[in-house]
């Protein structure tokens, strides 16, 4: 563990109250935890009106960190305990967005995913993804992220020329708090077919990059209410939500 | 409840250990029982074993080991599950209407917005109590009931880390008067029912913003 991390973690009355194998397993964990772990030194003892008491456990899968907090509510002086799903890469793991696809400027289509996700054992509509969390340095920064994300969808692609029209950054969105410290990018962004056909670029591709397999699909503009249905992609939802109201998109 | 899956091959290549570990918490949790009973082999993956099992609180992790067919490439998958739910909770967001105006009510903070409607009593919407004793003090003891509760369908927040769907829906309160909004606190925030759409760029909880989106495609289609 990064040694910064291992002395932030010593000043904090709640890793030191922790028995000595709990802090023993946190200070052993793979490397590939320390944006976790690092997020975790910054859990100050009291927030509000929770304090920290202690950790009483914590595990490490592949990708997945769940620790499990002793916890005392400083008002009703209750003591109970707090547990959330942590991913390795931290708070900010990925980001998720939504290409619409217009010619001769009137917008056609928006641009989905039909992806298999493991966890729920079946295929879901949702939203553009497989992009990690930039660097707060091209995350704030509204042309690089534009950027950052053009090349990413170059390289799902395979095409150089992935150039937005206009790019909306929508901020941030959490999945679900009660389960998750997980904070979400999301982005919409414009492209133009006037001279390039995303229409056939998009569906002519099946896409399987981090072993889980996905094609991308064109929701006709007319269809929108009717795919609000159709999705239950919470992000892919929120995005949509997020569009109408910031007027970008009318239902 | 019967566990189809003792049948399958996954099921007989797995640890006795982790067997023993799954199947109390299939007893425990129908949601994990079903998960397991329908998990399949895809045409082009075949499930080798449950790897491990990994309890931690209320939580648990899995981590299954499955083959890529074309290429033999043994891979891990994992994800978590809520060994608690033995059904998914539903989220609502709430309106209240005095017969001329409404309000849309978020209560608790920006990353709180929901509420777990329970309707294990009875048949009808029991709201938690937290709520209902803040409402009854913003509503001045005035008398509301709850006259309509709209399904707006299920949600997947998270698919690449848990199975769970949860099923979104949409309360009408009626109330004899709606809240002042000078009472509000922290906890509670009030909007006009026609800035239903435009909510959507103040709150950063995608269960929220899930339901106001269903809630106005309904409000268009009728």
């Amino acid at each position: 563990m990064n040694k910064l991390i291992a002395e932030r973690l010593s000043n904090l009355n709640w890793f030191n109250n922790s028995e000595e194998n709990i802090q023993e397993t946190l200070l052993n964990c793979p490397e590939s935890f320390d944006n976790f772990l690092f997020e975790l030194s910054n859990r100050k003892d009291i927030a509000g009106n929770i304090e920290i008491i202690r950790l009483i456990a914590i595990s490490f899968g592949n990708h997945f960190a769940l620790p499990v907090f002793e916890v005392k509510d400083t008002k009703s002086g209750k003591i109970f305990e707090y547990e959330f799903i942590g991913r390795k890469r931290g708070t900010k793991h990925s980001v998720r967005g939504l290409v619409m696809i217009e010619k001769d400027g009137e917008l056609q289509y928006f641009v989905t995913r039909k992806s298999w996700r493991f966890a729920i054992d079946s295929t879901i509509n949702e939203s553009i993804g497989s992009i990690y969390e930039p660097d707060d340095n091209s995350r704030l920064d509204k042309f690089k992220f534009k950027n950052y994300i053009e090349n990413a969808l170059s390289e799902q692609l395979g095409e150089e020329d992935v150039i937005f029209e206009r790019f909306y950054d929508l901020g941030w969105l959490y999945p679900d708090v009660g389960m998750t410290h997980h904070k979400v990018s999301i982005f919409a962004a414009v492209l133009s077919s006037d001279r390039i056909d995303w229409d056939t670029i998009f569906t002519s591709k099946i896409i399987n990059q981090k072993n889980y397999e996905f094609q991308y699909e064109l929701i006709p503009v007319n269809n929108l209410l009717s795919y609000l249905a159709a999705t239950n992609d919470s992000h892919l939802l929120a995005i949509f939500g997020r569009l109408q109201a910031l007027n970008v998109i009318k239902l | 409840m019967i566990f189809n899956f003792k049948e399958k091959k996954w099921w007989k290549n797995t640890n006795m250990e982790i067997q023993s570990n799954i199947e109390n918490l299939c007893v425990k949790s129908s949601l994990l029982a079903d998960y397991f009973n329908s998990l399949k082999i895809e045409i082009k993956k075949e499930i080798v074993r449950i790897d491990s099992l990994q309890e931690i609180g209320r939580l648990a992790v899995i981590k299954i080991e499955y083959r890529i067919n074309n290429t033999n490439q043994v891979v891990y998958n994992e994800f978590v599950i809520d060994k608690e739910q033995n059904s998914s909770g539903g989220r609502c967001l709430i309106s209240l209407n005095n017969g001329f105006n409404r309000q849309i009510i978020i209560y608790k903070n920006e990353s709180m917005l929901t509420f777990f409607p329970d309707f294990s009593k009875s048949n009808l919407c029991q709201l938690p109590q937290s709520f209902v004793k803040k409402l009854n003090i913003l509503l001045n003891n005035k008398h509301w009931t709850i006259s309509k509760i709209t399904d707006l369908g299920t949600i997947v927040p998270f698919a690449e880390i848990c199975p769970i769907k949860i099923p979104i829906f949409w309360v009408d309160i009626n109330s004899e008067v709606l809240i002042d909004q000078s009472l509000t606190d922290k906890e509670i925030k009030i909007y006009d029912y026609n800035k239903l759409t435009s909510i959507g760029s103040k709150i950063n909880d995608s269960i929220a913003l899930s339901i106001i989106i269903r809630k106005h495609k309904l409000d268009k289609n009728e």
